[in-house]
């Protein structure tokens, strides 16, 4: 695996505990996060077998109503290594920076403040998908 | 001698007859638009008439009636019909006394929606779900540090469900500011909770397995959809980002809710009414 994907750092732990609001198509997060670390991206695509959907974290309406609904980061996946047999389930949680911004483009705080959100994909931590999960 | 108009709905791409709301159309008036295809014949003297344009009306201050093209050597047309009218009969007619007593009536209890749908799901958090320490939480007492303040928890999606059944909100979410790089937040002593009897949505209270989330733009808020694979929703709830063809299933507290959805991510969805 290092071979190829240097950039990563596979654990093979139990899988933790995850919380995870509200789903969304994992091509959409690979679209939006693509240009944010195309590295990181590349490898998700070229080299795991993904399932449909990811987990995400919600804003809530009542919170930011511009942004109500959306998703960010951190996006829970499930899938496998590519070509590797069924049973060998993952669970790849992909972490990004996130930054909400107000209308003038500034950093805030203030999520109820803000008007849009920017993520980055900053890292990618696997594990084995457990039953506690 | 007069003539004579028979009308026929056409089958729609769902294979029943039902009109479809086509896609770049948006509510209005807090109505959807219907569009319906009708296969017409006219005739003369039991002949077909060829090569003519018949004009027509229809009941509702929102419909229109077009022959799209004259009528065919065996004096066939299509004519299109868009209205707003829902749950009231409509009527078309022609304008030309030749054909003044041919009519068609219909009263729409239901349309496609012409585009497909995302469907996606979401929940509100649930307490049992988080592990943190026991912080105060002011009027409504001592819960899990994480549950309130985390990124996933109260403060950040609005409710909660506490591990007593109860629910929690975060009453004045303006005055919460966050860490750089969205880590904690930086002033929990200025956050205000409150219980709630439920979670709110933007049009009503949200029930599991039964509201969505949508574009008021394209389903009306509080109306009634069907989506395949899920059943029937109501329009519950909005959100900003939610837009266009979207529905955001409520599915419940927790992330046992959530581990249940079944991977649906795209539907056709039947618009029902109000």
């Amino acid at each position: 695996m290092r071979t190829f994907f240097p950039s990563i750092a596979i654990l093979l732990l139990a899988s933790s505990v995850a919380r995870c609001d509200g789903t969304i198509p994992v091509s959409e997060v690979l679209e939006s996060l693509g240009p944010t670390n195309p590295e990181l991206v590349r490898v998700l695509k070229e080299g795991f077998d993904l399932e449909p959907d990811a987990t995400a974290t919600v804003i809530g309406r009542a919170v930011n109503e511009q942004l109500g609904g959306a998703r960010i980061g951190p996006y829970t996946v499930h899938g496998r290594l590519r070509g590797t047999p069924a049973g060998a389930e993952l669970t790849l949680t992909l972490d990004t920076e996130i930054k909400f911004l107000d209308r003038q483009q500034h950093p805030t705080q203030n999520v109820s403040n803000a008007s849009s959100v920017k993520e980055k994909l900053t890292h990618i931590d696997i594990r084995v998908r457990g039953s506690g999960e | 001698m007069p003539g004579a108009i028979t009308f026929t709905s056409k089958t729609n791409a769902f294979n029943d007859q039902s009109p479809i709301i086509p896609t770049a159309s948006r509510v209005q008036t807090g109505k959807v638009l219907l569009r319906l295809d009708l296969d017409i014949t006219v005739a003369r003297d039991n002949q077909p008439v060829p090569q003519v344009t018949i004009a027509f009306s229809a009941t509702g201050a929102s419909s229109t009636v077009t022959q799209l093209a004259p009528t065919d050597a065996q004096g066939k047309a299509v004519l299109r019909l868009e209205t707003r009218e829902f749950g009231t009969n409509v009527t078309i007619t022609s304008t030309n006394p030749d054909f003044a007593q041919s009519r068609f009536d219909r009263t729409f209890t239901e349309a496609w929606y012409e585009s497909t749908f995302l469907v996606t799901a979401y929940n509100c958090c649930a307490e049992d779900d988080f592990s943190g320490p026991l912080v105060e939480g002011g009027a409504v007492g001592r819960h899990k540090q994480d549950f309130l303040f985390g990124g996933r928890g109260v403060i950040m999606q609005g409710t909660g469900r506490a591990s007593d059944g109860r629910f929690i909100r975060i009453t004045n979410p303006r005055a919460i500011r966050w860490n750089p790089n969205f880590a904690g937040v930086a002033n929990p002593e200025a956050a205000v909770f409150a219980f709630a009897n439920g979670v709110q949505g933007a049009f009503g209270a949200v029930r599991e397995n039964h509201s969505v989330a949508v574009d008021p733009t394209v389903v009306p808020a509080r109306n009634h959809i069907s989506v395949t694979g899920l059943g029937d929703r109501w329009a519950d709830d909005t959100g900003g980002a939610i837009r266009d063809y979207h529905v955001d299933n409520f599915v419940g507290a927790g992330q046992a809710a959530l581990r249940q959805w079944h991977n649906i991510s795209a539907a056709t969805v039947k618009y029902l009414g109000p």
